[in-house]
């Protein structure tokens, strides 16, 4: 253990001791992903290998034959068996090689890292857009539960769950873009105010979601006896609800806003085909309406890690605010 | 009395053509002239419905990869408004005898990688084209492609073939310099190409976009592009590219969709151009199909189908019916509107051919990949429903359309066809052994109409040749092979102070000369 | 005791009459009704299945929601129209209700799928534990990286776009999901006394699963299952937005969205009508869902 021959700094002992088993836990959940990863690939590559249709005809297109077929399929290593073709994408995902698109044939991984920034922006836009309203009105709210604005904030996070992203998206576009021509109604040249409706759109399910997570376990937090003990004691309102109720009741909020990655994600397809946005949403639903099978291998790779990232620093803040769990990663690294 | 009465007509005549007049585009010119005062360094946007396909000239015949692969790669023959050839790089040509022609480029044109182009460049890009199946039957007639000196190229063919220089006008003819082609040919990436044209390639992010710079060394100076630079957007939904011009963010949309006319044309921010078209809209069959290889089938659905409810629900009404059955726009050589006056639209006598034919109705599939073919397939589709042909309408990506056709995936399709001034052009390409494999979509084969194709070409005499097409029309109208639905109006919406809009008859093109 | 003494009387409810205590259901039902919002819910949802089940009284399929009337296109509403005409001439009114057949026999049926699959190998995960429970969730934990959406956008782009089809794309993209749910419902009352006591006298391990631990675990499924449902009716109409589900001319909600936005600036009720409907068909189900939650695992409360 790195600081344990410093035991008179016992602060720099404890953090130190903490930063090693941290990495230890990140590594430990990284290696795991490997696996997951690699079943993820095998799972989608079944599905794609089974979707009927020939790929060859769809490169040849006018040229096709019989011949120029079969002497593309050897090319492209589509004449061997499943297994083969399988370890042999693999083999490629490790050096960062996607394989080539069916249909543009220029290289997926190339595609992927011109629209995967695109994508990227408008998830986290529409993170911050959630976290930054979602908890605030969400305790605020917990904090009055019987004021005119609480239960106005019920009643839009209800409506707002039940939200449909791609009508959201059109209404946007109706009222920003066509009536009042504030926003761009397509693309992303146009910086932050080509980023806003979409991120809207795509977040105000899971800003709903997060303000009512919020708020319920808020109320249920102030409810809790240390925080009577804490009033009690004479600490302020604001005091309590700041150092003692929020931080608890911010668990589920975490919780959600992590596992919203994957749903914004699966939002993402929606909202880049309204907002005709070059991402990697769109280029999904393309790709897959072209059977392009390494286009959409790539999409559908790059999209699952982002959501097993996200799931780790979920876990990762959580172990880092929940003591039970912290102990339980100082035990794995005494082991 | 009387003069009262005239005089209140004359007034509603006028103020009923002054209203008409408010209300109507702005018709495209053929040329323009250039004004004084224009600013030539614009940085122009052009939005299209769909992207590119490849920079690979021979890989593809699609509209809306021939328009942008156009400002890159220079041609012998470019069109003109009615898609007939006039020369580009071509200084001059002669035909020797009927079937030998001599074309000369321009001394040094320079390409965009700093070489200068040669008769190599042209003999070798123009046999890829020839052994590409992109236009195979476009260049059938033609055997032999080769170099006399450095400057003049020699092109042999098989019998009399008037269309030539229309045909090099094809994308498939775009000239891509050898060394660039070769290499990349070996590597299969075309992905940063070189030509010869009025513009270099800056840039490409598939499925958005494609930025392109002028090229300052363009060999001919006074017909260089007039804007400093070109970049498409690809803007698949049709409300989305009408917004992109009303709020500034695009200069030109090249795919006005029709929805919005009644909003545009009266909007006096947005210009929109018109032209007439010779793109025919039609529903192809599969003739080699169980049922559709019974002529008498195909006559019941062109007897079935309601044009102009085709017309009204796909382009807005703007547009011309047309009972053709052999993509003859009314402005194509020797077309005839109803050859034989034989189609109307007759639900009965659809009924009664489907009896005669002995077809109880059956399923089958309609196959779109546009927004515009997949509404006329709904009216297609609800009119077949009465003759008992129980149709699902399938939308694909227009990616994959070529290969749904050669693998006989699409038993019905609705799509557009731009056709040329002259049928030889097409007629060989969309009905005769020649076009199998490649546009042929409707898999026809008849020996009897290959001989009237080689009519059709083997004379210089434009009388005589329309008298074979009237042939080919008539023959076609009785062997139905696909059903012409309409003509849609050409539209172009612009900015409104967007100068050097030019419309041609199968789309906007010429984009090099918009400027303000 | 109390039970030998109930047989004294002639049912159960004359006995807790008596005793002034209702039975279970009873409860239930009364902490369930006093919630204003899981009634609203309720009832919401019970209007459009009854609208769904009633679609072909209250227009005819064939006669209406796909007959095109090209004079009428694109007609705002008006009395012969109440919710308008789309850009192909058809009655709004009898697509939304027949299109409510459609999101609801999708939906409800893949969640069937998906409860059929996930539930099975989640009560298995949950009641066995050890390598089964490993096995089974480790494989559940590799598709629950890939959001459901796009699960069910790659399963039906492999097996083609059919109602058919789309009911199981989407009942195994909830599959993961849900055997989640059910494994985790299973392990909360595995352990119980009356679990044990089954086992004790010799019942076997599948009958104690459906006797005794489904049954007493079926409270906090039935909400999850209420919410999926909105979820998998969401997911069929996006499907459908994105033209991978329910093609034209067949009225769904998804589609006709897609088909009328090109008109929405001109004629606002092509897109109002289906968006409007799947919101409330969602909200429905989430009011449901909500109200269940607080009446079946009071511990949940919001």
């Amino acid at each position: 253990m790195g600081g344990s021959s410093y035991p008179p700094l016992r602060a720099i002992y404890k953090s130190t001791e903490r930063v090693d088993g941290m990495y230890k836990y990140i590594l430990g959940r990284l290696i795991v992903l490997v696996p997951v990863i690699l079943a993820l690939t095998f799972v989608v590559f079944t599905i794609m290998y089974f979707t009927p249709g020939d790929p060859t005809a769809v490169i040849l297109g006018n040229e096709y034959s019989e011949e120029a077929s079969s002497h593309l399929k050897a090319q492209l290593g589509l004449d061997k068996p499943f297994f083969v073709q399988y370890v042999n994408y693999v083999a490629g995902l490790c050096q960062g090689n996607f394989g080539m698109s069916y249909i543009t044939r220029a290289p997926v991984g190339q595609q992927l890292s011109a629209r995967f920034p695109n994508t990227f922006k408008i998830v986290i836009a529409a993170m911050v857009f959630t976290v930054v309203l979602g908890i605030p009105i969400g305790v605020y709210s917990a904090t009055k539960p019987n004021s005119v604005f609480s239960n106005i904030t019920m009643v839009v996070g209800l409506l707002g769950v039940s939200l449909p992203i791609f009508w959201l998206g059109l209404m946007l576009i109706l009222l920003f873009s066509v009536n009042l021509g504030w926003l761009p109604s397509s693309g992303m040249d146009h910086g932050f105010k080509s980023i806003i409706m979409p991120a809207v759109a795509v977040g105000a399910n899971y800003m709903a979601n997060v303000m009512r997570t919020t708020r319920s376990s808020m109320l249920e937090a102030v409810q809790q006896d240390y925080i009577r003990t804490a009033r009690a004691k004479g600490v302020s309102r604001g005091a309590v609800i700041r150092r003692h109720a929020l931080p608890n009741a911010l668990m589920p909020t975490i919780t959600v806003v992590g596992m919203n990655m994957g749903a914004l994600l699966g939002g993402v397809v929606l909202t880049e085909t309204v907002f005709s946005i070059p991402g990697t949403g769109r280029m999904l639903v393309e790709t897959i309406k072209s059977r392009d099978t390494p286009s959409v291998l790539g999409c559908l790779v790059i999209m699952a890690l982002c959501v097993a990232i996200s799931n780790l620093i979920v876990d990762l803040i959580y172990a880092y605010i929940d003591p039970r769990i912290k102990a339980q990663y100082k035990k794995e690294v005494a082991q | 009395m009387k003069r009262l009465y005239a005089l209140l007509l004359a007034a509603m005549l006028l103020a009923l053509t002054a209203t008409a007049a408010l209300a109507e585009p702005k018709d495209a010119p053929d040329a323009f002239v250039l004004g004084a005062e224009d600013n030539l360094d614009a940085d122009i946007v052009v939005v299209q419905a769909l992207d590119m396909v490849s920079w690979d000239p021979t890989n593809t015949s699609d509209l809306s990869n021939g328009y942008v692969i156009n400002n890159v790669y220079g041609k012998l023959f470019t069109f003109d408004a009615d898609l007939n050839g006039i020369p580009e790089m071509c200084e001059s040509y002669n035909r020797v005898s009927d079937t030998e022609w001599h074309f000369k480029i321009y001394e040094g044109i320079k390409c965009h990688d700093g070489s200068i182009l040669t008769a190599d460049d042209v003999v070798h890009s123009l046999n890829r084209t020839k052994n590409g199946t992109a236009i195979g039957a476009l260049f059938g007639p033609v055997n032999e492609i080769t170099k006399i000196d450095d400057l003049t190229i020699s092109i042999t063919t098989n019998g009399p073939y008037p269309a030539l220089p229309t045909a090099l006008t094809h994308q498939a003819c775009c000239i891509v310099p050898q060394a660039y082609a070769e290499a990349a040919g070996a590597s299969d990436d075309w992905s940063h190409p070189i030509g010869s044209g009025r513009y270099t390639f800056n840039s490409r992010l598939i499925g958005d976009s494609i930025k392109l710079d002028r090229f300052d060394d363009y060999f001919n100076q006074d017909d260089k592009a007039l804007n400093k630079s070109l970049t498409f957007k690809v803007i698949p939904e049709g409300s989305s590219r009408t917004i992109a011009i009303e709020t500034g963010t695009a200069d030109f949309n090249v795919d006005f969709n029709t929805v919005d006319y009644n909003r545009v044309v009266n909007d006096s921010n947005v210009a929109l151009w018109r032209h007439y078209s010779q793109t025919v809209w039609h529903l192809g069959m599969d003739n080699t199909n169980e049922w559709f290889s019974n002529p008498l089938v195909r006559q019941a659905v062109n007897f079935a189908v309601d044009r102009a409810g085709c017309l009204e629900v796909g382009h807005n009404g703007q547009g011309t019916v047309m009972y053709n059955c052999a993509t003859f726009a009314p402005t194509c050589l020797g077309a005839i509107d109803n050859p034989l006056g034989m189609y109307e639209y007759n639900p009965e006598r659809a009924k009664e051919l489907m009896a005669e034919a002995g077809c109880p109705g059956f399923d089958t599939e309609i196959i779109v990949f546009r927004d515009e073919a997949e509404r006329i397939a709904q009216v297609v589709q609800a009119d077949l429903a009465e003759i008992g042909i129980n149709a699902q309408i399938k939308r694909i990506e227009n990616a994959v359309f070529a290969s749904t056709i050669a693998e006989h995936g699409a038993p019905m399709f609705v799509t557009s066809w731009g056709a040329y001034w002259d049928p030889d052009l097409f007629l060989a390409r969309r009905f005769g052994t020649a076009g199998i494999g490649g546009v042929n979509r409707v898999w026809y084969l008849n020996e009897e109409l290959d001989k009237l194709v080689v009519e059709g070409r083997s004379s210089f005499d434009d009388a005589a040749r329309a008298e074979t097409y009237k042939k080919v029309q008539e023959f076609l109208a009785v062997e139905a092979p696909e059903c012409d639905l309409y003509v849609s109006v050409m539209f172009a919406l612009a900015n409104k102070d967007l100068k050097g809009v030019e419309i041609n008859v199968e789309r906007p093109y010429n984009y090099y000369k918009l400027h303000y | 005791m109390i039970e030998q003494t109930a047989k004294a009387y002639a049912t159960r409810k004359e006995f807790y009459r008596q005793f002034g205590r209702k039975s279970r259901g009873a409860q239930m039902r009364r902490r369930f009704l006093k919630n204003k919002t899981a009634v609203i819910g309720m009832i919401l949802f019970l209007l459009i299945v009854i609208t769904a089940i009633c679609a072909p009284l209250i227009a005819d399929y064939k006669g209406v929601a796909i007959k095109q009337i090209r004079s009428e296109r694109l007609q705002p509403p008006s009395a012969r129209h109440w919710l308008g005409v789309d850009e192909m001439g058809r009655d709004v009114l009898a697509r939304i209700v027949h299109g409510a057949r459609i999101s609801l026999v999708v939906g409800i049926l893949a969640i069937g799928v998906s409860l059929l699959i996930g539930g099975t190998l989640g009560a298995l995960a949950g009641f066995y534990s050890g390598w089964v429970d490993n096995v089974i969730m480790r494989a559940m934990d590799v598709f629950l990286c890939l959001p459901d959406v796009l699960l069910a956008l790659a399963i039906v782009a492999s097996f083609g776009t059919s109602q058919v089809n789309l009911i199981i794309s989407i009942g195994l993209a909830f599959t993961p999901k849900m055997s989640r749910v059910v494994r985790a419902a299973v392990m909360s009352v595995r352990s119980n006394e009356y679990v044990e006591a089954a086992r004790s006298i010799g019942a076997r391990n599948g009958r104690i699963i459906l006797r005794h631990v489904l049954i007493n675990c079926i409270g906090p499924i039935i909400v999850q299952v209420t919410l999926y449902v909105a979820n998998a009716i969401l997911t069929v109409s996006a499907l459908s937005f994105i033209g991978l589900g329910i093609q034209a001319p067949t009225p769904e909600w998804g589609n006709m969205l897609a088909s009328g936005r090109d008109y929405a600036r001109d004629a606002v009720h092509i897109v109002m009508a289906p968006g409007l409907a799947i919101f409330f068909t969602i909200l429905s189900l989430n009011l449901l869902g909500d109200g269940l939650r607080d009446t079946l695992d009071p511990r949940l409360k919001q």
